[in-house]
């Protein structure tokens, strides 16, 4: 059996051997008659998995969003309206792959941090939180009081996409410009409705926030870590989160 | 035994496998696109015209030969793709370009050509592949070669300049042009031979490629039935009609796909670059003699001077001397024999010809060792002539200026060119002619090993294309210059060696402001009005010397 095989095989090999060593040295005008004759299978044309992108680019007004602040601290804060408002100036961005970007912005926030149980007031300049006085008579009935910032941002992020889906990780500088700060306070008194509005009060003038996207089209949903109190040397808000979307435009 | 079993199938599954996977073409197409010209020396080439700098970049022959023959043996290039359009290039380097094309077809590799328009030129370089394509809109001129001659006797005696021209060689025309105002019967008998010879060697390489018959096809030019597109598939000089969009699916379907970025490309002058030279202490040395020889011409004593750096250089160990010149003054032809004739006591040196290694051009070559022509090479023309021009007549007729010479003797004002030679001084310039056509056919008797009466019947200045050449031993064999270098190679017992050319090339600024007329022919006008005596070696101005006129 076993010298069977080996005889089989060695034939196979020879005969092998002597049809390549033929193929060799066919003429080029007969191998190209018989390569004109053979059919070739039209490929499916591959869907690219990775857009093709400029290796630069540069958008302004690329993207507007909207996000509500979770805010952990010894004020009782409000998360359904405590939000910010992004409108994206510039937006860059460095392709160096299909599926690859480092992007870089810079923004304009307007951000509103508010309470419905404390209130806010600016006193020599530093914002303070205050609980209603339970003894005050007449004792104001606080609806709403909320801080106002407005900041320029400068996110900046490693972006992961593959077709329409895409993933961005980074960080976002923030500078809040105290000079537009203020505060708000809805309250009533005696029947009456009252808003005062105080400017001044100073936040943390430079945050770095942490930032995750995810992006589908033209539609994203983003989260941010804002580790650093909101008032300096103040405690009423720790650190807090957001969650928000961008719509890209 | 089962280990030699197994080792068996192995080898069988592998042998299949590789059998199997032959049909389709596998690796690059290797681009040649004959727009770049093909010169003797590559590299760019400056010159300053009224819109500028402008380049041109040209293909070196020898460069070129060695990456078609590299590429016939390399497992990395399945096939050549010609493109024919804007094609320009000289007779022998398209002979010997053809004959590469043609050993790397032999070695079962396809080449392909493609052109929107075929001349004679274009066409007997596409003949060579195996398949022939034409853009359906195009056509072909494939006319037959031709030589136009001016004739300026009554020009000149209109303008009052006289003309004497003392030559040894009934067939040594090339002053001709001065004092007659016809063709002469001998000069009209070698250009007929001539161009005859040449066509007739292009047809019949051109019918073998194709598989026609030499007679119908000159049968079909003569009657002008070949021209339209369709016409050539059908009488068997063209494989099929396409455009370029079909041209490149057909490309592809070659290489097994529909999909052109899946076909690799490479080009002829990026797969140059990738030649490897062997060690830098063993050279042959290719020195070209490109263009007309004389002082403060392209082929001077700058090229004598080169030789002499050569032979003085130990890593030289042969030398290939690359002729392409019609001839020149006789002086400096002769220097550079000199030095050839010195060189060759130290290391071997074969002369490989170009389109032209005539009169002057074969006088500095003769006595190489060996020499290697293409069949349609134009060389001899073994004869001397010497103009004199005089101009006393014409700046009195037309300048209304009246010279008037006084001398020491009698013969004192002979080479002023005011007026013409009288009998006495004809006869001594006679003599002097005479002694320079003697030591020019001793020279080619020694160099070739004939007979001093033999080569007078030869010479007369008659000129011989290659392939007569060789039939009457003003040659050897026919060769390309690669098979010149080669053959210089194994006579010197190099299995490796580099190649280094000489003169070195000419730098930006120099290309930009020296003159340098070796691709060019002496204006017609600045030929006339040169007064004085000159002896010259050197074929005739005509337009048949246009290679790209001749192959367009």
């Amino acid at each position: 059996m076993k010298k069977t095989i080996i005889l089989i095989a060695a034939l196979l090999s020879i005969s092998s051997a002597a049809a390549y060593a033929q193929e060799e040295k066919k003429d080029a005008k007969e191998r190209l008659a018989e390569i004109e004759a053979m059919t070739v299978k039209a490929k499916k044309a591959k869907k690219a998995r990775f857009a093709e992108k400029n290796l630069f680019d540069f958008d302004v007004l690329n993207y507007s969003g909207y996000g509500l602040h979770s805010i952990s601290g010894s004020a009782d804060w409000n998360m359904g309206n405590s939000r910010e408002i992004i409108l994206n100036i510039l937006d860059l961005k460095l392709n160096p792959t299909n599926w690859l970007s480092i992007n870089a912005g810079f923004d304009l926030k307007w951000n509103k941090f508010c309470s419905k149980k404390n209130y806010f007031e600016v006193s020599g300049g530093a914002l303070t939180s205050n609980v209603p006085s339970l003894t005050a008579d007449p004792a104001p009935k606080y609806k709403k009081s909320d801080i106002r910032t407005f900041s320029l941002s400068v996110p900046a992020s490693i972006g992961f996409s593959v077709g329409k889906l895409g993933l961005n990780l980074g960080v976002e500088g923030v500078y809040n410009a105290n000079k537009y700060t203020r505060v708000k306070t809805r309250y009533t008194l005696d029947g009456s409705e009252y808003i005062k509005k105080t400017k001044g009060g100073e936040v943390e003038k430079y945050q770095l926030n942490y930032l995750a996207l995810i992006r589908f089209s033209d539609i994203g949903l983003y989260y941010k870590y804002c580790p650093k109190p909101l008032v300096p040397g103040n405690d009423m808000a720790k650190h807090y989160q957001t969650i928000g979307f961008i719509l890209y435009m | 035994m089962r280990k030699v079993g197994l080792l068996a199938c192995l080898l069988t599954l592998t042998l299949f496998s590789a059998y199997a996977g032959e049909g389709f073409l596998k690796g690059a197409i290797l681009k040649i696109d004959m727009k770049d010209v093909v010169a003797e020396r590559g590299g760019s080439n400056y010159s300053i015209t009224l819109s500028g700098i402008k380049s041109s970049s040209h293909v070196s022959l020898l460069s070129l030969e060695r990456a078609i023959k590299k590429a016939a043996q390399d497992k990395g290039i399945a096939m050549i793709y010609i493109n024919t359009d804007k094609f320009s290039a000289g007779l022998a380097p398209m002979e010997e370009v053809r004959s590469y094309l043609k050993n790397f077809s032999k070695a079962g590799k396809p080449v392909i050509a493609y052109g929107t328009f075929f001349g004679n030129g274009s066409y007997y370089i596409a003949s060579v592949a195996d398949r022939v394509f034409l853009y359906p809109t195009g056509g072909a001129a494939i006319n037959g070669l031709s030589s136009t001659q001016y004739f300026l006797k009554d020009a000149l005696d209109t303008l009052g300049i006289g003309v004497q021209l003392i030559r040894h060689g009934k067939y040594k025309s090339a002053g001709e042009m001065y004092i007659r105002n016809d063709i002469s019967p001998e000069n009209r008998e070698q250009y007929e031979v001539m161009l005859d010879s040449i066509w007739g060697s292009i047809l019949d390489e051109i019918a073998e490629s194709r598989g026609i018959s030499a007679d119908d096809l000159r049968s079909w030019i003569e009657n002008l039935e070949i021209g339209k597109g369709q016409t050539l598939v059908d009488k068997g000089l063209v494989d099929g009609l396409k455009y370029r969009d079909e041209m490149e699916q057909y490309l592809c379907h070659l290489f097994g796909t529909t999909e052109p970025s899946e076909v690799k490309t490479v080009d002829i002058k990026d797969y140059m670059k990738k030649l490897k030279d062997g060690p830098s202490s063993k050279k042959i040395a290719v020195v070209y003699a490109n263009g007309e020889i004389g002082e403060g011409r392209s082929v001077g004593v700058k090229i004598a001077n080169e030789i002499a750096k050569v032979r003085r250089d130990s890593t030289v160990k042969a030398v290939v001397f690359r002729v392409n010149s019609p001839g020149g003054e006789v002086t400096a032809s002769d220097i550079i024999r000199r030095e050839i004739e010195l060189l060759k006591k130290y290391k071997p040196v074969i002369a490989s010809y170009g389109s032209y290694a005539a009169s002057g051009g074969y006088l500095i070559s003769a006595g190489c060792d060996k020499i290697f022509v293409d069949k349609t090479t134009l060389t001899g023309s073994i004869g001397v002539f010497g103009m004199f021009y005089n101009v006393g007549g014409a700046i009195k007729q037309n300048l209304k200026v009246n010279p008037v010479q006084i001398g020491t003797g009698k013969h004192s004002t002979m080479m002023t060119g005011m007026y013409p030679l009288s009998e006495e001084e004809q006869a001594w310039c006679q003599d002097k002619i005479e002694k320079v056509y003697d030591d020019f056919v001793t020279v080619v008797s020694e160099g070739r090993n004939i007979s001093k009466e033999y080569v007078d019947s030869i010479a007369q200045g008659r000129v011989w294309t290659g392939k007569d050449a060789i039939d009457i031993k003003l040659a050897d064999e026919t060769g390309t210059i690669l098979e010149a270098v080669e053959y210089a190679a194994k006579i010197s017992n190099l299995k490796k060696y580099s190649i280094v050319s000489y003169p070195g090339k000419k730098s930006f600024k120099e290309q930009l402001f020296n003159k340098d007329d070796s691709d060019k022919n002496e204006p017609l006008v600045k030929s006339i009005i040169k007064p004085g005596f000159s002896v010259v070696a050197r074929m005739p101005y005509f337009t048949f010397e246009s290679e790209t006129l001749l192959l367009k």
